[in-house]
Order: structure tokens, then C-alpha cells, then sequence
């Protein structure tokens, strides 16, 4: 596993779980179980395992974390990008369906092909597309619905 | 025909039409540029007349955009050495058992297991003797000021045993009864004296054992004013010390006299001096008088002494000095 990888895998929990603790610690197994994975199947794509992995590693995760309420700071290593507001994502990670929400995260954000998502969670790509769909909307619909807080013309 | 049927699925009536809700399900795919042009023409007829999708349609570029920008999220390189570190036994333990996925009940009471098991082995296998005893150390009372250690011994040892009476200096004190007259030759006044003055000169005691000489002083000074023992003191000068000496301690045995203090009867206390501390039968106290009587004048006192002898027993303290005439 690349070091890009690594990154992949730490990414896509810090967005998941909004707690910088628990991602490192879901970080480290589910690089355990990609390289386990990679070991049992050399033939597998990186992306293919990493989605696999995470997907797993998450399901053990997701009951331990409290969705709404994150556990982030701003020393703690994660480097937002700079004019980046993680108010529409907050807002997104809690209200969304667990599918929408690692799907963005896998196509999106760590930029995996929806052939591979769909390879990792052994469905098809109709139903990737078709959760990317639901989810980007919810999340543009957050994206407005702050910037129009932000701006004061909510209700107007 | 059949190339239109194999490139384009079409409806039962031979159709491609798209319902509003078609539309609105295919804004992604538009947007993503995966439509053929016939889908791609129906979805643009299909925004330019409605509202909603127009503004769904604008949502999900939004969203694109807001996670096209947390894709630039950069990972710090301690968090990702944190995550490559290899795992532990105790970590690889936990996956491999899904320690995480059991009951809450169950890790809680293996907790407690866990805890009681370490709590029991500690009671069990700590020296609980040792720490009571240190414990019960650290709480003595006792002082030591300062702890003196004996070196060597004192240079007249000549007796293992230990002195039943401890040797003393003639004291000053004056007799409370004369001795019975000794069948000696006459005492001439200038004599007398020089004897009294004799006797009145401290003498150095012979080293008595450190531990002992207290306690057999306060034995005295406790027990002099009821005390009704006696002992007789006397000096006798002769001439030739180095003979008569000898002679005397002889004398002494045979009457059956004991060394009663630390020495040996007839101990060299000055090259001019011995020195006799012995206990006698009390019938045999006139035949020794009478004994020293032939070497010397002896003047010997019964004086007053807290220490009472057995009936029968006289002790007595002789100094035997050469004359200096």
C-alpha cells in the first residue's frame, strides 16, 4: 500500500466519523485488513480492497460513533483546505443515509471509479450512480442552505 | 431495424419517451456526460420546463464542487506514520476476536474478570509479612543516642570468670573499730603518721570492669545507709617485695583465701606495690595477721561496707608496698 493509499483510508473516516481519535484508530485496522486482502488476493486493485476494507472496518465503527456530533480539531493534523466551511458537510454527515454518505466519500472525495466501488460492494454501477445522485443533491442542498445562512437571506 | 433494437432498448410501444421523473432520476448521469445524445436531448427538454429540476440540477453541481473541494483535505504526515505503525498483539487480538462486536454486557464482565483475577494474584503473591513488619519497624519507639563499642580489655585479665566483688581504692573514711592489737613489734609514732597520710592518699584503683563499677557503686551508695557489712583494709611495707610477695599469696591460698576482686591475689598494681583483694574464713583472719606481722608492720581496719559477707567469711583489701627505708 502506497502512502497515497494511507491517506485514501484516513480521509474517508475522518469524513465518516467527524472524530479525529476514532478515525486514526479505524485508519489502522482497515489498513490491516487492505493489505490482508491484497495478501489473500494479490490480483485485486488497491481501490477495489481499500473500499472493501473501509466498508468493513466502518460497519464495525459506525454504532460507536454519535452522527451530528463531531469530534474534530483544528491542531489535530487534518488540513482542511483553506475558505473550506465544514458546517454543509456536518450538516450532510448527520442527516444523510449511511449508503449516500460513503459513496460521496469513495467517489468524490477519494476519486475511486465507480467500477471499483461497485467491485468492493459487489453491486452494480446503476445503484452507485444512482445514490451519488441523491446524495450530491443533499449535499448542494446544505451547501446553499448555509450559504444563504451565512449571507442572511434565509426566509426572504 | 434490428441494429436500432441491439444500440437503443425501447418500450413495449416502441418508444424512448421520458417521464418527468425519468428526468429528474438522470440529472447525474446528464451532468456526468454518460447519456447518449437521444437521453441527453430528452434531458435538457426536460430541465428547460421544469422548475424543480432546473434547481436540482444546480444542487448537485454545488455538491460536486463542495466535495471536489474537501478532496484537497491533506492527511498530516504524523497521523499517517500513527496509522502505518504495525499493530500490536493486544490490536491484532481484539480484530481477530471482534472484540468490538460483542455484547456490552459480556466485555464489561470479562473486564471485571480481568480485574478481580489481577486484584486476587496481587493479595495472593505479595509478602504481606515483609511489609507489616516494615510497616511495624518504622513505627519503633526506641532511640539509640549513641552506641559505644568495647575495645580491647583491661590489661590485668588474668581471670575469665567474672569478680564476685569489684576492686576498689582504700577509702578515707575513718574505721568505726580498731583492729584487734597485732602481735607485731612495736609501732613507733612517726610511723603511725606516715601510715594515716598513707591511707589518705588516693590510691589508683585497679581498672574495674566498665559495665560493673556503676552499678556496684550505686549498689553502695543505695545500700549504705542500711548496710551492716564490713571489710578490712590494710597496707603492710616490707622489704624485698620481689620475695615476700609470692610468699604472702602462698600464705594466703593455704589459709584458704579467695581473689575476691578482678586480679589475681598479689597483683603488681606499681613496680613497688602489690596488690591483695581476697575473701578468708574469719578464724584463719588472726594467723594471717600474725603471718604479715613477720614482714612488716600491717595496719589493717575494719571498716563499715554496704556488702555483707556470708557468716563465717571476711573479705579484706591488702596493700603490700616495698619499704622505702
Amino acid at each position: 500500500m502506497t502512502e497515497a493509499d494511507i491517506q485514501s483510508i484516513a480521509l474517508f473516516f475522518y469524513f465518516a466519523l467527524l472524530d479525529d481519535k476514532k478515525a486514526i484508530e479505524a485508519s489502522t485496522q482497515a489498513l490491516a485488513l487492505c493489505l490482508e486482502k491484497k495478501k489473500r488476493n494479490p490480483e485485486i486493485k488497491h481501490s477495489v480492497a481499500l473500499v472493501s476494507a473501509t466498508k468493513v472496518v466502518w460497519d464495525r465503527f459506525k454504532a460507536r460513533v454519535m452522527r451530528g456530533r463531531p469530534n474534530t480539531s483544528v491542531e489535530s493534523g487534518w488540513l482542511i483546505p483553506e475558505g473550506v466551511d465544514l458546517g454543509p458537510w456536518r450538516e450532510f454527515q448527520k442527516t444523510a443515509s449511511e449508503d449516500e454518505l460513503l459513496t460521496v466519500i469513495w467517489s468524490k472525495i477519494l476519486k475511486v471509479e465507480d467500477d471499483d466501488i461497485s467491485a468492493g460492494l459487489g453491486i452494480t454501477q446503476g445503484t452507485i450512480r444512482y445514490r451519488l445522485g441523491r446524495a450530491l443533491r443533499k449535499l448542494g442542498t446544505m451547501t446553499q442552505g448555509v450559504s444563504k445562512l451565512k449571507h442572511g437571506t434565509a426566509g426572504k | 431495424m434490428a441494429q436500432q433494437e441491439n444500440k437503443i432498448p425501447l418500450s413495449k410501444k416502441g418508444k424512448r419517451e421520458m417521464s418527468p421523473f425519468i428526468g429528474h432520476e438522470l440529472l447525474y448521469d446528464y451532468l456526468s456526460g454518460i447519456l447518449d445524445d437521444e437521453r441527453k436531448n430528452a434531458v435538457e427538454d426536460h430541465v428547460k420546463f421544469s422548475r424543480d429540476a432546473q434547481l436540482d440540477l444546480n444542487k448537485i453541481q454545488n455538491g460536486e464542487a463542495y466535495a471536489k473541494q474537501l478532496a484537497d483535505t491533506v492527511v498530516s504526515q504524523p497521523i499517517i506514520e500513527q496509522i502505518n505503525l504495525p499493530s500490536t498483539y493486544l490490536t491484532v487480538l481484539m480484530q481477530k476476536s471482534n472484540f468490538d462486536r460483542w455484547p456490552q454486557g459480556l466485555k464489561w464482565g470479562l473486564e471485571a474478570l480481568v480485574v478481580v483475577s489481577v486484584i486476587v494474584v496481587l493479595l495472593t503473591v505479595a509478602p504481606w509479612q515483609k511489609v507489616l513488619q516494615l510497616g511495624i519497624g518504622s513505627g519503633n519507639k526506641e532511640v539509640i543516642l549513641a552506641e559505644v563499642s568495647k575495645e580491647g580489655t583491661p590489661a590485668p585479665t588474668p581471670s575469665e570468670e567474672k569478680p564476685q566483688f569489684v576492686d576498689e581504692e582504700p577509702k578515707t573514711a575513718k574505721p568505726l573499730q580498731t583492729p584487734q592489737p597485732l602481735s607485731t613489734p612495736e609501732i613507733s609514732p612517726a610511723k603511725t603518721v606516715a601510715a594515716k597520710a598513707a591511707a589518705t592518699k588516693p590510691v589508683p584503683t585497679p581498672t574495674p570492669t566498665p559495665s560493673a563499677a556503676p552499678v556496684a557503686k550505686k549498689e553502695e551508695d543505695k545500700a549504705e545507709a542500711t548496710s551492716g557489712g564490713f571489710l578490712y583494709r590494710g597496707e603492710l611495707a616490707v622489704t624485698n617485695l620481689a620475695v615476700v610477695g609470692p610468699k604472702i599469696t602462698e600464705k594466703i591460698k593455704e589459709l584458704g583465701g579467695r581473689k575476691a576482686g578482678g586480679v589475681e591475689l598479689g597483683w603488681q598494681k606499681a613496680p613497688t606495690s602489690t596488690y591483695y583483694h581476697f575473701t578468708l574464713p574469719e578464724a584463719k583472719y588472726q594467723e594471717l595477721s600474725n603471718f604479715l606481722g613477720t614482714y612488716g608492720k600491717a595496719h589493717l581496719n575494719k571498716e563499715k561496707h554496704p556488702r555483707v559477707m556470708p557468716d563465717g567469711i571476711i573479705r579484706l583489701i591488702i596493700t603490700v608496698d616495698e619499704d622505702k627505708k
